[in-house]
């Protein structure tokens, strides 16, 4: 008997636990939408993302909402946060697609109940690639102990270390890892960087896993900004000499500047090194391939030193404002690894502005970017906005919609050309948030939401930024135990080709 | 009359041991060791805290790290579970009387490491560091307990038990050089630092002033640079810089070195307070991150990051931080307060921060770097600086002057008399002028300028004959300096002839 009963208490508490909040009826009508954490107000979101959960920043002590789709509705809420049932969710997603899910938002203040406007999140019929990845770094200056690149299942809350660089070495034998990148969206074919304590170039050539030393005697550096070739085993560097300075000041806190840059073509199956560019007047950067392989898209800065009897860097400090990058494109012939004459894409220094990071969509039509006011760096200018260009007209697309009054940097295509996602940090202007746009066919951006998790106030609580984060359309499947142990070994050296 | 164990007497001999050597001698570094630590409510910081390695004794031993707060409280939480372990020793390895002592042996073990820090404070990388060892020996003394209790009956003269017993003290303790331990108990510019720095964080300048040496106390040892750094703070926010400044001991010395090898430096252990109290609001944000990401976050950089976020006027980060810090147990007040200053920017022009760093931000923006080296930086940064705004003025005039820079500080002083011709000149500063005035390299003709010639110019010229008689004799430097600080040693001069060994860090 009093096992029964044991029982029937565990599962009427089971009960009580999972029952639904009931829409408050009677509740004051609020002629506004509610203030949510994250902002799903009004977004596009893919048919398969994770559930949007989020607070209601209104004051109030406790929330309902209502949210009904094609075909039927669900309540939630708990407390102040409103926690979306994963399954519930895929099955709203599934039966909303290319429609919206209206959401109704109650909120409880000193026992009174107020029903705020309700918002619409529309489902895009298109899906968002499943997997993404991003490096986990402090928004810190010089120091770097903790970093660690990971993956996220974005359809779920899943995440995994794709490496830890505490994993090896740390403090003084640390190594700083960054820059991973993938072969046409996929991880059978990718990279990442260690610097400092056994750097070198990691390199996933299909089965093998290699660790690279890219510095050759007729370079800068080893290689820096990646761009895998979308078919060709062969992979476009930057080479950088980049050093950091800090306004004592601004809100902008830092400027990284390159005091020289070049770009090197790595033929990974020959372990070759070869020069595309490296013109002393020009500080060329950020490789980034067309889908058909056939253009590297790039940008560059023509500076030059005025000033011998100081050292370059002192001289890009003083002339840091200068300093502004413009859109180049040159022709590549699989064949001959051979590049053709630069041509002007875009021509951001005329406006007083400088151009980064460019990224071609799949279909070939677009071309996404950072736009600040100078420099390379722009995660830290406020001013930096995402801008796209049609490549078929040349014209600026307007996708002003994505942006915000604080720094947009780092914009990247899903595999179907469907969604750009980029790093933001709107939310408190100093770390920086993965953020997530529709682009429909028409070639229209729509209003951006920041990547789910599981507790909204996640982002709040959680002190590190995203950097570079990157889709891929699969997991990596090599274990951070077997970059480990590659990561021990003495990185093997490039060969310069002249 | 009935005899009282010795089981009981040992233990009641180590609690009052441990609470004069805890709350009532080191209650500042117990304080800041919760300072240094963070324990906040809710997922997000235990799933960070947890997913490593020995996460939850992290998680647990930064919740009971917060108690330090209140070092009474604290120790009291940590002695009890010392008590606690003791007891369950005693028990469970059927310690006699004539054994109990080797269930002290793990508490004092605990004891030691709990105050084996020093310097190593600033580059601790655990920030359940107080608690860790102390929560790992409960569990391990109650699980060792219930493994040796099969072995009761074949253990009667607790053979087995005692060496248990005596065993667990050496696996637990993580064993610090012994100099540390005598850094936090013995040295007192350690002691006096960790009190300033608190002082210093909470405005309280007058406590800060207390604990700095002057120069009349001849047997006083040296302070540490960041303690005249400190010491200057407190004297800048009570308009006592130039009247006062002289009247303490200048000559900073580096800390003390421990055998560990342990160099401090002043960006890990004060770096983002000093520059923070100097209106330089971006590079304390840097240095808070950057000790952040080479330690862990702690209250102490939090507090950091909120001020320096409000006086930017970065209002959402400084919520952020705001909201990380109002879920933490003792510092939700202070918290609270920033949050109102966030939304009342009138409340807060009144606060003592507002007023004391605000109109040093006035200077215009740089782009600059100081190398991890705080004090160089401000020497550097602050004796160049063109600024004819009053405030940075006067900045610009200490730190010519402790920079020893003639040029600097002429161009400087001749700003500011000619800013200020309507009052007395402070002594210090007439005495730095004669002396510069004296010499080839002054950038600045003073034969229209009125000094003193009793105070200043005849004075000086006695310091200079004195100083030359006791170097014909022979003597060094330093002896010299001994033997004319008693009549000098709060005049520039001395400072000028006798603080030669600039030791920046």
């Amino acid at each position: 008997m009093k096992k029964i009963l044991t029982i029937l208490s565990l599962a009427a508490l089971l009960v009580a636990c999972s029952s639904r909040p009931s829409v408050p009826t009677g509740a004051q009508k609020e002629d506004k939408t509610p203030v949510i954490q994250p902002d799903y107000t009004e977004v596009t979101i893919p048919c398969n993302i994770a559930p949007c959960n989020f607070a209601v920043l209104e004051p109030c002590d406790e929330v309902v909402a209502r949210i009904i789709y094609n075909g039927g509705e669900y309540t939630y809420g708990e407390g102040r946060k409103v926690i979306i049932d994963e399954a519930e969710w895929k099955q709203m997603l599934e039966a909303s697609k290319g429609k919206d899910i209206k959401v109704e938002v109650y909120a409880k203040k000193d026992g009174n109940w107020k029903a705020y406007k309700a918002f619409n999140i529309n489902v895009a019929e298109e899906e968002i690639d499943q997997y993404i990845s991003y490096r986990l770094i402090q928004p810190s200056y010089v120091a770097y102990e903790q970093l660690s690149i990971n993956q996220r299942d974005i359809t779920t809350f899943e995440e995994k270390d794709i490496y830890n660089n505490m994993s090896v070495s740390t403090e003084k034998d640390g190594q700083c890892i960054n820059c991973h990148s993938y072969q046409n969206y996929k991880t059978d074919h990718m990279l990442f960087h260690m610097r400092q304590s056994l750097g070198g170039t990691m390199i996933v050539n299909g089965n093998s896993v290699q660790k690279i030393d890219l510095k050759t005697e007729g370079t800068i550096s080893a290689g820096v900004y990646p761009a895998w070739h979308p078919t060709k085993n062969v992979i476009a560097f930057s080479t950088n000499k980049t050093g950091q300075s800090f306004h004592t000041k601004d809100n902008a806190k830092i400027e990284v500047q390159d005091t020289q840059s070049d770009l090197i073509l790595y033929d990974v199956d020959k372990n070759e090194v070869h020069i595309i560019a490296n013109d002393s007047l020009e500080l060329e950067v950020f490789p980034t391939w067309a889908p058909d392989g056939k253009t590297l898209y790039y940008c560059s800065a023509h500076f030059e030193y005025q000033n011998d009897s100081i050292a370059k860097e002192s001289e890009m400090i003083k002339r840091y404002k200068e300093c502004r990058y413009d859109l180049y494109k040159m022709s590549f012939d699989e064949k001959t690894l051979k590049f053709g004459p630069r041509e002007l894409i875009y021509c951001a220094s005329e406006n007083e502005q400088s151009a980064t990071l460019p990224r071609i969509s799949p279909d070939g039509r677009y071309l996404v970017f950072a736009l600040g006011n100078w420099g390379c760096f722009h995660i830290w200018h406020p001013e930096a906005d995402v801008k796209c260009i049609d490549l078929k007209t040349n014209e600026m697309v307007d996708v002003s919609i994505i942006n915000s009054k604080y720094a947009e940097s780092y914009p990247v295509f899903s595999s179907n050309g469907r969604w750009i996602m980029m790093e933001s940090r709107r939310d408190d202007s100093n770390y920086t948030r993965p953020y997530i746009a529709y682009f429909d066919k028409k070639g229209k951006a729509h209003k951006a939401f920041e990547l789910p998790q599981k507790d909204p106030s996640f982002y709040t609580y959680f002190l590190r930024s995203y950097n570079r984060t990157e889709f891929m359309v699969e997991p990596v499947s090599v274990t951070p135990q077997e970059f480990t142990a590659v990561a021990k070994t003495d990185a093997k050296k490039a060969t310069l080709v002249k | 009359m009935k005899k009282i164990k010795l089981t009981y007497i040992y233990i009641v001999a180590f609690v009052i041991v441990a609470y004069i050597l805890l709350p009532i001698m080191n209650a500042p570094y117990l304080y800041a060791l919760q300072e240094h630590s963070l324990f906040v409510t809710g997922h997000t910081f235990m799933e960070e805290t947890v997913k490593h390695h020995g996460g939850w004794l992290v998680w647990i031993s930064c919740y009971l790290t917060q108690f330090f707060y209140y070092p009474w409280l604290g120790s009291s939480i940590i002695i009890a579970m010392w008590v606690a372990t003791y007891f369950v020793c005693i028990k469970g390895f059927m310690l006699n009387d004539k054994w109990a002592w080797t269930a002290i042996l793990p508490l004092a073990f605990r004891l030691y490491d709990l105050l084996s820090l020093g310097y190593w404070l600033y580059y601790a990388k655990e920030p359940g560091y107080a608690f860790e060892s102390t929560v790992t020996m409960l569990l391990v003394a109650c699980l060792g307990s219930i493994l040796v209790y099969p072995l009761r009956r074949y253990a009667k003269n607790q053979i087995v038990s005692m060496a248990i017993a005596t065993i667990i003290p050496f696996l637990l303790p993580s064993w610090r050089h012994y100099d540390n331990f005598g850094t936090t108990m013995l040295d007192t510019n350690f002691r006096k630092e960790l009190k300033m720095y608190r002082a210093i964080n909470e405005c309280q300048w007058e406590k800060a002033l207390a604990e700095a040496p002057l120069c009349k106390d001849e047997n006083a040892k040296d302070p540490t640079n960041l303690m005249v750094i400190m010491k200057n703070i407190a004297l800048m926010n009570t308009d006592q810089t130039l009247d006062k400044m002289y009247e303490y001991n200048n000559c900073g010395v580096l800390p003390s070195k421990t055998a560990d090898s342990l160099n401090v430096s002043m960006s890990r252990q004060a770096g983002p307070l000093v520059y923070l109290r100097y209106g330089m609001v971006n590079y304390a944000y840097r240095w808070a991150m950057e000790n952040s990401v080479r330690g862990y976050q702690n209250v102490d950089n939090l507090k950091i990051m909120i001020r320096c976020a409000v006086l930017n006027q970065e209002w959402e980060v400084a919520m952020k931080y705001i909201t990380i810090l109002k879920g933490t147990t003792f510092h939700k007040s202070w918290a609270k307060t920033w949050e109102i200053y966030v939304h009342d920017g009138q409340l807060f022009s009144l606060d003592e921060e507002f007023r004391t760093v605000y109109p040093l931000m006035m200077n215009h923006n740089d782009l600059d770097t100081d190398e991890g080296n705080v004090q160089r930086y401000l020497l550097e940064h602050f004796t160049n600086m063109d600024t004819r705004n009053p405030r940075l003025e006067e900045l610009a005039l200490t730190f010519s002057l402790q920079a020893q820079a003639c040029n600097e500080f002429m161009i400087n002083f001749y700003y500011f008399f000619m800013n200020h011709k309507d009052i007395q000149m402070p002594r210090i500063l007439d005495e730095a002028a004669y002396m510069f005035s004296q010499l080839d390299e002054c950038p600045i003709d003073m034969t229209g300028y009125n000094f003193d010639q009793i105070t200043i110019a005849d004075k000086y010229n006695r310091f200079a004959e004195e100083y030359q008689s006791h170097l014909h004799k022979g003597l060094e430097t330093k002896e010299i300096g001994e033997k004319m600080r008693k009549q000098y040693g709060n005049t520039y001069w001395w400072y000028y002839y006798f603080y030669t060994e600039f030791n920046l860090y």
